[in-house]
């Protein structure tokens, strides 16, 4: 029976997992707020009280990109100053504390820098990257996490925690991870026959009215438009044919009920009767 | 777990042993000089006799007082209101391009900064030739044009920066129209489209909705993480150095690229419990396979964009002339994983427990 003991034991043992596979930890994987020592000295718990969010930036000395990823933090501590918000530099517990403080002082953030002793919170989130950032919510636990970006880094971090602080919704948040197309300008023809509206009604405004006209139509070849119906009735208008004017001014109204030209035309004609 | 080319792998891989060259990593970011360049100095119509190609619409009214005080061509005096006023009070949509979030200071400043509003020899009257003009202050990004040996066509062709940036106002970082990968795949889905070097460029979209485990940077949309979008002197426009060539010895140096993000000791290190899953035990498996003169790299086993199988493991090697895919045959098992014959005999690794699999 001893025997039998030894070797489950031994069995036992032999299955100890030690060391998470490759994956990183799933959302809702509670961080233990360990006392961690600090690359300025002394030591420093990792989650502080009253905080209903925390960024863990895993980054790594000589390395550009964690310096890079540490300079677009800085940013957002910046911005989310004053905030429930706490932000901790964490680097591997075999980094010289001297190379760990200096990497924050180039990239200029306040926060802390504390070494992982024993790599056990790289464990833990199953941190293998440099740089990281990882989104822990009131409680400790992971919500979310961001690699390395180039481009918009500080922007999702900062939506990610605005998100946990309760300041903006999902729809939101999802606007900052997928943002609208820039757009040129010119590339909605609405927006290009607006301007020859804008011009033509600046010619108007000068009595040239045949330049205004051909600006107006150069609008409509664009797009339909409303303002283009109403400029050519306003120009009808100033050359005292209301009729004219009238029929122009139900085309752009068909168009916008609103268009606000046509609407004072279509009274100033009907009050000229 | 001992670990044998097949004879097929290795009459392939042994004549191929070629070295890329080891390139420099590029800075990721560049210098921007934000210089007095023009700062409206070019307002005025060109002279006559110039080749002029663009005229703006009011200008060609002849009627000066549409802008300035008096229609007087000789002496129109100044515009009636501030210059982008002027210009947004026809160009009205620029009243929502200008409050997105990331603006350019000259766009801010005056529109006059770049454009000519009378006329010009350039579309969209500007002042002068696009990547010029741009560059007079984005210095750093002059220097990656002119130092590049491997040149990116989006830069100079079509409508040259403004293919990806909107130069006036952006929701993107960088002024960027759309996020890196949006804006990239715009061009690179398709096939048959031929890098400088003569090889085939792979049309990423088909290739992403064919392979649905997506590396991290092309998850959160960002090709720049990876790629000097402007130029630069690595294969492919890579930041740093990645070897040309399928077969290739390995040396760290030459993967200086994964290396950016991924630490280095998950293959330099023979036994590990943390850096990696792939290890029979202690035993680190990427330490196994390249400490070996048979070009085995991160290349040889995983697929830089995205894969169809966990760990970014692709599919196959290459092999031959007509690109014959000699499968991997990756399996995931719950204690690790395990490789069909292919390079070697069928070998399983355990990262569960500190007892090793070997010999299988």
């Amino acid at each position: 029976m001893p025997r039998l003991l030894q070797k489950l034991l031994l069995a036992a043992l032999a299955l100890v997992p030690f060391g998470a596979t490759h994956a990183h930890a799933e959302p809702g994987t509670v961080v233990a707020n360990v006392e961690l020592k600090a690359a300025a000295g002394g030591r420093q718990r990792l989650l502080l009280p009253r905080m209903k969010a925390t960024a863990l930036v895993f980054v790594r000395v000589k390395q550009e990109r964690s310096l890079d990823a540490l300079k677009a933090m800085a940013t957002c501590e910046q911005a989310l100053a004053g905030q429930a918000v706490r932000f901790v530099a964490v680097v591997s517990g075999e980094t010289p504390p001297a190379e760990a403080a200096a990497l924050a002082s180039e990239a200029g953030v306040k926060m802390p820098v504390l070494l992982d002793e024993g790599d056990a919170l790289y464990e833990r989130l199953g941190v293998r990257n440099h740089p990281v950032v990882f989104l822990l919510d009131a409680r400790g636990a992971v919500a979310s996490f961001e690699q390395y970006r180039q481009i918009d880094y500080c922007e999702v971090v900062k939506a990610r925690l605005r998100f946990l602080l309760g300041e903006i919704d999902q729809a939101a948040l999802d606007r900052v991870l997928a943002p609208p197309a820039g757009t040129m300008p010119g590339d909605d023809a609405r927006d290009v026959s607006t301007r020859d509206v804008n011009l033509g009604r600046r010619l108007l405004e000068l009595k040239k009215y045949d330049l205004a006209t051909r600006s107006a139509n150069k609008a409509l070849e664009k797009a339909p438009s409303a303002g283009a119906f109403a400029l050519l009735g306003d120009v009808a208008a100033a050359r005292g044919d209301c009729p004219k004017a009238l029929q122009l001014y139900e085309q752009a109204l068909k168009l916008d009920p609103a268009e606000k030209h046509a609407l004072a035309g279509r009274q100033a004609c009907a009050a000229a009767r | 777990m001992i670990l044998r080319l097949s004879s097929t792998i290795r009459l392939l891989v042994v004549p191929c042993l070629l070295a890329a060259a080891p390139a420099l990593a590029a800075p990721l970011k560049t210098e921007v000089r934000k210089l007095a360049t023009r700062r409206g100095a070019q307002v005025a119509p060109l002279p006559p006799g110039a080749n002029v190609k663009w005229s703006h619409a009011p200008y060609e009214t002849g009627d000066c007082s549409i802008c300035h005080e008096r229609n007087d061509r000789a002496n129109p005096g100044p515009i009636t209101t501030s210059v982008n006023e002027n210009c947004y009070s026809c160009h009205e949509e620029f009243q929502a391009i200008m409050a997105r979030k990331f603006k350019h200071v000259p766009a801010v400043e005056t529109c006059t900064n770049c454009h000519n509003p009378h006329n010009s020899t350039e579309r969209k009257l500007l002042v002068g030739e696009m990547v010029s003009m741009c560059t007079a202050c984005h210095k750093g990004i002059k220097a990656q044009l002119d130092n590049a040996t491997v040149r990116h066509d989006a830069v100079t062709t079509g409508e040259k920066c403004s293919n990806c940036h909107n130069p006036h106002a952006a929701n993107v970082e960088k002024l960027l129209i759309q996020l890196p990968f949006d804006l990239c795949v715009n061009c690179h889905s398709k096939d048959g489209m031929v890098a400088s070097d003569g090889k085939p460029m792979t049309n990423f979209k088909a290739w992403l909705a064919d392979n649905k485990v997506w590396h991290e940077p092309v998850k959160a949309k960002d090709c720049s993480a990876c790629h000097r979008t402007h130029g630069g002197t690595n294969f492919r426009l890579l930041v740093s150095a990645y070897p040309s060539t399928f077969y290739a010895p390995y040396d760290t140096k030459t993967y200086a690229l994964c290396y950016g993000c991924h630490n280095d000791k998950v293959v330099s290190v023979p036994e590990t419990t943390t850096l990696t899953g792939f290890r029979d035990g202690s035993r680190n498996l990427h330490y196994v396979h390249v400490h070996q003169e048979r070009g085995r790299t991160c290349r040889a086993c995983h697929e830089v964009h995205a894969s169809k199988q966990d760990h970014h493991i692709r599919d196959g090697v290459p092999y031959g002339p007509k690109g014959w895919l000699l499968k991997i045959n990756y399996t995931k098992l719950p204690t690790g994983g395990s490789c069909a014959k292919t390079c070697h005999e069928t070998k399983t690794y355990n990262n569960k427990t500190l007892t090793s699999s070997a010999p299988k």
